[in-house]
C-alpha cells in the first residue's frame, strides 16, 4: 500500500508541476507583444512635423527656402534662421528628435539629440536637397 | 442490494459522464463563437490597415483574406456576423460573401473638395459600362451582374445603374450626380447603403458651404467680390437644404479665380 | 474482496471527478484568458483610433488649406477652423477634445466626459488667410477613454 501511495503522489506531483508550466506559458504568451501601433503614432508625429515645418513663414521666405539656401551656402543668416524655425518644431513634441538635411552636394546637416529612432518621409525639395526627421521612443 | 448498488453506480455515473460532456460541449460552442468574434475583429483590424495605407490618396488595394461574409448598414459593416464595426468615414459596399474585395480611395468634389469616399468593390462581380468608366482593377466583363448605362437604359433582371445627364437612375429613383464618385458608388453599393452615403455626403457639402460662408466673413479687405461669392454661397446651400441638389458650382469657381487674379486670397 | 473492489471503483472515480473539475478550472481560466486578450486588441484598436486623429484631423475637406481646389500644402486653414468650431456639435469623435492651438486656443471639437483624460498633441502648420502666412501650430487631442 505504501509503495501505491507513493506512486500516486508521485502522479499528483507531476500533474501540478504540468499545470503550472502550462499556467506560465500562458501567462507570457498573454503578455502585450511589441506595440507596433506606438511606433506608427510616433512615425505619424514625425511625418506631421516635417510636412508642416517647410511651409513656414521665416520673415519674407519660408523655411524650405532657408533650408535651400543654407545648404547653397548663400548667408550664414539661412542657416540659423532654419535652426531656429527646427528648434521651435522641437519645442512642440515631448520625444527626442534629430532633423536631417542632406544637402545636393552629399553635406548632411544634423540638429537635435535623437541618435536611433523611427524615420519620417523624406521630403526632396526642389533643389533636391533631402530633409527629414528621425523620432526617438519614450 | 448488490443489484441496487450496481445500479446507483451505473445512474451516477451516466449522471456524471452527462454532465460533463454537456460542459464540454458548452465551452466548445462558446470557445467557437470567441473565436469566430476573433476573427471578424482580425479582418475588421486588416480593413482599417488597409485603408490608412490608402489615406486619402485615390488609390486601390486588394484585401488579402479569405472569404469572409459582409453585411452592409448605414454607417457601419458587420463582418461574419459576428462584429460591427463603425465606420467613420463615407462608402460604398454590398452584402454578400467574397473572396475578392478592392478598396478604392476617390475624391468627391464640387470646385472645392467634399470628401474622400471608401468605395469596398467585390471583385467576384462583372461589371460592365457601355461607355470607358470603370479603371483597370475592377472585374468588367460584357456578361455583367452590375451594368452602368449611359447611352441607353436596357430592362432586364440584372443590376443597371442608368445615368442620364446629371442624373443617377438607380431602383426606379433619381439622385442628382454633384460628381463622378456618385455613379461609382451606385455601380458599388447597394441601394440602401447608396442612398445613406449620399445624404452623408448631402449633409458634408451643406456644412462645407457654410464653412466657407463665415470663411468668406473672416476677410475684413472689403471687396465687393466677397459679397458676391457670401451670396452664391447662401443660395447654393438654400437649395440643396430644401432638396434641390442641382447647383452650379461654376460661378462660385469662376469668382474664386477671380480673386487669385486680382491678387486676393481665395476662398477654396 | 467485494468491497475492496468497490473501494477500488470509488477511488477511481473520485480520481476522474478530482482530475475534471481541475480542467474544467483549467479551461475557465483559459476562456477567461482569451476574453481578456480580445479586450486588450479592442482596446490597443480604440487607443489607436485616438491617435490617429493627428493625421485625420487636419486632412478634413472642413479644416484643410486650399488654393483654387488643389490641396498640396499639409496646413489647416485658420480660418475655416474657426467656422468649424461653431458647427462641430453636428460630429462624433467620441468623447474627446480637439484644440487647434497657434497663437489663439480654437476648440474645434469637445464633448466631455468622465474620468481620467488622455492626450497626444502633434504639430500642423496653420495657415491664416488674413494675411496669407503660414506658421507652426499644436493640434491637442484629449480623450475620455
Amino acid at each position: 500500500m505504501k509503495k501505491g501511495q507513493v506512486e500516486t503522489v508521485g502522479l499528483v506531483i507531476i500533474v501540478i508541476l504540468l499545470l503550472l508550466i502550462g499556467l506560465v506559458v500562458l501567462i507570457f504568451s498573454s503578455r502585450n507583444k511589441v506595440d507596433s501601433s506606438e511606433d506608427l503614432f510616433l512615425t505619424m508625429k514625425a511625418n506631421n512635423l516635417v510636412n508642416s515645418i517647410l511651409h513656414v513663414d521665416v520673415g519674407n521666405s519660408n523655411f524650405e527656402q532657408k533650408v535651400i539656401d543654407c545648404c547653397a551656402g548663400v548667408d550664414e543668416l539661412s542657416c540659423r534662421d532654419m535652426e531656429d524655425v527646427i528648434s521651435s518644431g522641437m519645442a512642440l513634441i515631448d520625444e527626442k528628435m534629430t532633423f536631417s538635411v542632406i544637402c545636393i552636394g552629399g553635406e548632411l546637416k544634423s540638429f537635435g539629440d535623437c541618435e536611433f529612432g523611427l524615420n519620417s518621409v523624406r521630403l526632396k525639395l526642389p533643389s533636391e536637397d533631402i530633409f527629414y526627421a528621425t523620432i526617438c521612443r519614450k | 442490494m448488490k443489484k441496487a448498488e450496481v445500479q446507483f453506480n451505473l445512474i451516477f455515473v451516466i449522471v456524471a459522464g452527462v454532465m460533463i460532456l454537456a460542459f464540454f460541449l458548452f465551452f466548445t460552442t462558446k470557445y467557437i463563437d470567441l473565436k469566430e468574434k476573433q476573427e471578424a475583429a482580425k479582418i475588421s483590424g486588416q480593413i482599417d490597415n488597409l485603408l490608412l495605407g490608402l489615406k486619402f490618396n485615390t488609390q486601390y488595394k486588394e484585401l488579402d483574406v479569405p472569404n469572409f461574409n459582409l453585411n452592409v448598414n448605414c454607417g457601419n459593416i458587420t463582418i461574419n456576423n459576428r462584429f460591427t464595426k463603425d465606420l467613420d468615414y463615407v462608402f460604398f459596399a454590398t452584402n454578400g460573401t467574397s473572396k475578392k474585395l478592392t478598396f478604392w480611395v476617390k475624391e468627391v468634389e464640387k470646385g472645392f473638395r467634399i470628401d474622400n469616399v471608401v468605395f469596398i468593390i467585390d471583385n467576384t462581380k462583372k461589371y460592365y459600362s457601355d461607355r470607358e468608366f470603370f479603371p483597370d482593377f475592377v472585374n468588367v466583363n460584357e456578361d455583367y451582374d452590375v451594368g452602368v448605362f449611359f447611352n441607353s437604359c436596357p430592362n432586364n433582371n440584372k443590376k443597371v445603374i442608368c445615368v442620364d445627364g446629371n442624373n443617377i437612375n438607380y431602383n426606379g429613383e433619381s439622385f442628382y450626380s454633384f460628381d463622378d464618385a456618385l455613379i461609382y458608388g451606385a455601380a458599388f453599393g447597394n441601394f440602401d447603403n447608396f442612398k445613406c452615403s449620399y445624404e452623408k455626403l448631402v449633409d458634408k457639402l451643406i456644412i462645407l458651404y457654410d464653412i466657407y460662408l463665415k470663411k468668406n466673413e473672416g476677410f475684413n479687405d472689403g471687396q465687393e467680390i466677397r459679397s458676391q461669392i457670401s451670396t452664391l454661397l447662401s443660395e447654393n446651400k438654400n437649395k440643396i437644404v430644401n432638396g434641390n441638389y442641382d447647383v452650379d458650382n461654376s460661378q462660385l469657381d469662376l469668382l474664386n479665380t477671380k480673386l487669385s487674379n486680382y491678387e486676393l486670397e481665395v476662398l477654396y | 474482496m467485494n468491497k475492496k473492489a468497490q473501494i477500488g471503483i470509488q477511488e477511481t472515480i473520485l480520481v476522474i471527478f478530482v482530475f475534471f473539475i481541475v480542467l474544467m478550472i483549467g479551461m475557465i481560466f483559459f476562456f477567461q484568458l482569451n476574453m481578456k486578450s480580445i479586450q486588450n486588441d479592442i482596446d490597443q484598436y480604440n487607443e489607436f483610433r485616438f491617435k490617429q486623429l493627428i493625421d485625420i484631423v487636419p486632412n478634413m475637406a472642413e479644416l484643410r488649406y486650399s488654393k483654387l481646389g488643389v490641396e498640396d500644402v499639409y496646413c489647416i486653414d485658420l480660418l475655416k477652423a474657426r467656422a468649424f468650431s461653431e458647427i462641430s456639435s453636428e460630429y462624433d469623435f467620441g468623447k474627446k477634445e480637439i484644440k487647434l492651438i497657434s497663437g489663439d486656443e480654437i476648440v474645434l471639437y469637445s464633448k466631455i466626459g468622465r474620468g481620467e483624460i488622455r492626450k497626444v498633441t502633434s504639430p500642423v502648420c496653420v495657415y491664416d488667410p488674413r494675411n496669407g502666412k503660414f506658421y507652426l501650430g499644436e493640434l491637442d487631442i484629449g480623450w475620455w477613454a
